[in-house]
């Protein structure tokens, strides 16, 4: 039982470092770079690219949350989420 | 078979029969339930929406409101069945979710009894880690107040302690090993996220910092509301619909009365827009002073680890995760203030949490089961009041609304002497 209990712990951990500590990085440079394109950081002159790279980054972060929500109305409605490599696929019980 | 057919076929007969004994405990079993639903949504009002409510990303008002109508969506928009809930840690349903068949002789006076004791000893904790200010796991607790009524009612074997061959089943594989886990994992994850966060925004303004980390942090938190909706009202939707099999008014293991999921839903979302607001306090300004970077780094940290394990299959408790990610936060948060005290009383309300809660249901069911159904479960659900009722009005020394929730966090002495010039 203590296996099991690791195995799906770490495998939380994975996936909680990957999508819980890596969104809200990739959101805070996002933020940083609005503030690139606006002249707000120190040192750097206004740069119009810095909008690109936030819209890119923040549509990354918005496809998460909205496979998120995804996520909750397929298991609501008595669906298994997959993976099958490419984009996540939806199964009936 | 549907619930005209059982008319029929005189499985019941309200209408033309004296309300019995049974018919008494019943109602009290889903009455006493919904008010566990109720309990089950201010506790966990603060889960979401704590560090929303502390970074000022929303107003007091607009997180309860946004919390309570994603969990009345979440809650309705579920079709799976929930029935199996008591599964994980006694033993009163076969696989499928019907109630075992030597329950039923005795008209399943015994389970309903069960249910009635085990709910109550739920709502009892439920109502003490409110008035004390700690956010403690709503599931533990029904698990605990259950497990209680069923020792006393079945005895141990009623219990299921371990899971069969390596399983992570049981009151160990489904309590206590992810209790131990959770907050854990979600401190490493919001520890992480926190730390570089705070490392790309350490040159950004204070309008970048305050301003551009609001909507992070607004998309977590309702993803995890959604998501308390969606598991939460379930549980409550599966002992009603457990306590109608067994006392023979509805027959199918594949769904949920619509009343029974419209009462849930309703009942759920009406405890989370009241807010428990004495647990957002300490979760949201007790623990750790949030800034907004890091409450975006603590919910998106809660969300995924709890939607994670879900899809993984490994139980956790959303409370567990919610606080270690906000511990994880302040850690994570160069030169933050982290209140160990505090989080050590809510360590402790954690261990005991289970125990606590069973001795109630224990207790419970021994008085209710003496006195008879009827009787018994008016007793219980009297005790019940009046202990609620107590507790409420022993809140009422020192409330703790939306005005207040976010004032600064003091020592208890020095909270009382603001107060007193205060009145």
């Amino acid at each position: 039982m203590w296996l099991s209990a690791l195995d799906g712990a770490w495998r939380v951990l994975l996936a909680g470092l990957l999508l819980g500590s890596g969104l809200p990085i990739l959101f805070a440079v996002g933020v940083k770079s609005i503030a690139w394109a606006n002249g707000d950081l120190p040192g750097r002159p206004p740069n119009p690219y810095g909008k690109v790279i936030a819209g890119a980054l923040f549509a990354v972060v918005l496809l998460a949350v909205l496979l998120g929500i995804g996520y909750i109305m397929a298991h609501g409605f008595g669906y298994v989420v997959g993976w099958n490599g490419l984009w996540p696929t939806f199964t009936a019980k | 078979m549907t619930l005209n057919q059982s008319f029929r076929e005189g499985r019941i007969c309200p209408y033309d029969e004296h309300v019995s004994p049974e018919l008494i405990l019943l109602a009290l079993v889903v009455v006493t339930a919904l008010a566990f639903d109720f309990t089950n949504g201010f506790h966990d009002t603060a889960n979401a929406m704590a560090a929303s409510i502390a970074t000022k990303a929303l107003t007091p008002r607009t997180a309860v409101i946004l919390c309570a109508s994603l969990n009345l969506v979440g809650a309705l928009l579920s079709v799976e069945v929930a029935l199996t809930v008591t599964n994980a840690v006694i033993n009163l349903q076969s696989a499928d979710g019907s109630p075992r068949p030597e329950l039923l002789a005795d008209g399943g006076t015994k389970l309903l009894m069960i249910l009635l004791a085990g709910l109550a000893g739920a709502i009892i904790w439920n109502l003490a880690t409110w008035l004390w200010g700690l956010p403690s796991s709503s599931s533990h607790a029904l698990f605990g107040g259950l497990i209680g009524a069923t020792m006393t009612g079945l005895g141990l074997g009623g219990v299921k302690w371990l899971g069969e061959g390596g399983k992570l089943d049981g009151v160990v594989g489904k309590v206590i090993i992810p209790g131990v886990m959770s907050p854990a994992i979600a401190m490493i994850v919001a520890l992480v996220g926190t730390h570089f966060v705070f490392r790309v925004a350490a040159k950004l303004t204070e309008k970048y910092r305050t301003q551009g980390f609001r909507w992070g942090q607004v998309g977590a938190a309702s993803l995890m509301s959604l998501s308390h909706g969606t598991n939460d009202a379930q549980k409550t939707m599966g002992v009603i619909t457990l306590a109608l099999i067994a006392s023979g008014h509805w027959n199918t293991t594949h769904e949920v009365p619509l009343w029974v999921k419209l009462a849930c839903a309703f009942t759920i979302a009406l405890g989370t827009y009241l807010g428990g607001w004495r647990i957002i306090r300490t979760m949201g300004k007790g623990l750790v002073e949030i800034e907004a970077p890091q409450g975006m780094s603590a919910d998106m940290s809660s969300a995924s680890v709890i939607l994670a394990s879900s899809q993984l299959g490994f139980a956790l408790s959303t409370t567990h995760v919610a606080t270690g990610s906000i511990l994880g936060s302040g850690v994570g948060r160069p030169g933050a203030q982290v209140r160990w005290r505090v989080a050590a009383r809510m360590g402790s309300a954690w261990l005991i949490t289970l125990p606590s809660a069973a001795a109630i249901g224990a207790v419970m069911f021994l008085i209710g089961n003496s006195l008879g159904a009827g009787f018994g479960a008016a007793a219980v659900v009297l005790l019940l009041g009046g202990a609620g009722l107590y507790m409420w009005l022993h809140s009422r020394k020192e409330p703790i609304g939306h005005h207040n929730v976010n004032d600064e966090w003091d020592d208890a002495k020095k909270k009382k002497s603001k107060q007193e010039v205060a009145v």
